[in-house]
């Protein structure tokens, strides 16, 4: 599963049986950070979702069981929606080296490697929170909800 | 899924048996601007569509899940002949000829 935002929606009357009464929307996939990260896909959508909304995408085949009909060809499916995101710096450093670019760095330098795994809580976040990404809808009062 | 442009037909006399009676068509995919991508597939046609529609089309696993193409060697098929769609509340792309309802982002 990936994290994506949804930024538009497909019409699509001729298609195949199974697929009727299915949403097709266009997302684009997001890293760790909430910024744009590959290519613009179309998922069915399964979570009700609507324009800008930050969603987890599923891909491959598995993608079908969250639909009405399984037997479709379909190989994304949105399954979720993301109300809030954070990335752990130090395990993130661990895994691939993201602390380097990440500001508001107060940890002790060379330290991050041996650390990782190990610090977790609020003391293992930079200054200004964790590295978070939120929904731009709220829920609480969208009266079409 | 992948947007994408039918560009091209496939024909093809010497195959495995389990593709006989299916057509195949060279899709060129397109991005969210209906640019063209500089990437292309050959895919199963499950419904029909024709030279220069944009369709959806799936690959992998997923693009043997019909009637069509189950139990068969097919990793990309066709499955929808787009009418339009909106980025942002902006029209990209209508077919022509057809009405569609707009969908207003401020109703969702």
């Amino acid at each position: 599963m990936h994290l994506a935002r949804v930024i538009g929606r497909v019409v699509a009357t001729r298609r195949i049986t199974g697929l009727d009464g299915e949403k097709l929307l266009v997302v684009r996939p997001v890293d760790e950070r909430g910024e744009d990260a590959g290519a613009t896909l179309v998922a069915c959508d399964a979570a009700d979702s609507g324009l800008g909304d930050l969603v987890h995408v599923c891909d491959g085949r598995e993608s079908t069981l969250a639909l009405k009909e399984s037997f479709v060809p379909v190989d994304a499916t949105i399954v979720g929606h993301v109300e809030e995101f954070a990335v752990d710096r130090d395990v993130a450093a661990g895994a691939g080296g993201v602390a380097d670019v990440l500001p508001g760095d107060d940890a002790p330098q060379g330290g991050e490697r041996t650390r990782a795994g190990t610090t977790t809580g609020d003391d293992a976040l930079p200054a200004d929170g964790p590295r978070t990404g939120r929904a731009t809808r709220d829920h609480g009062t969208d009266p079409a909800r | 899924m992948f947007i994408g442009k039918v560009v091209g037909t496939v024909v093809s006399t010497v195959k495995d048996e389990k593709v006989v009676n299916l057509k195949f068509q060279v899709v060129q995919e397109l991005d969210e601007q209906a640019q063209p991508r500089d990437k292309y597939v050959v895919a199963a046609d499950t419904i029909g569509a024709g030279q220069g529609d944009l369709v959806l089309f799936s690959q992998g696993s997923s693009a043997r899940q019909t009637t069509l193409t189950d139990g068969r060697p097919i990793d990309a098929a066709i499955f929808a002949v787009i009418d339009s769609w909106d980025v942002a509340g902006t029209l990209v792309y209508q077919k022509e000829g057809l009405e569609t309802t707009r969908w207003d982002p401020k109703e969702t």
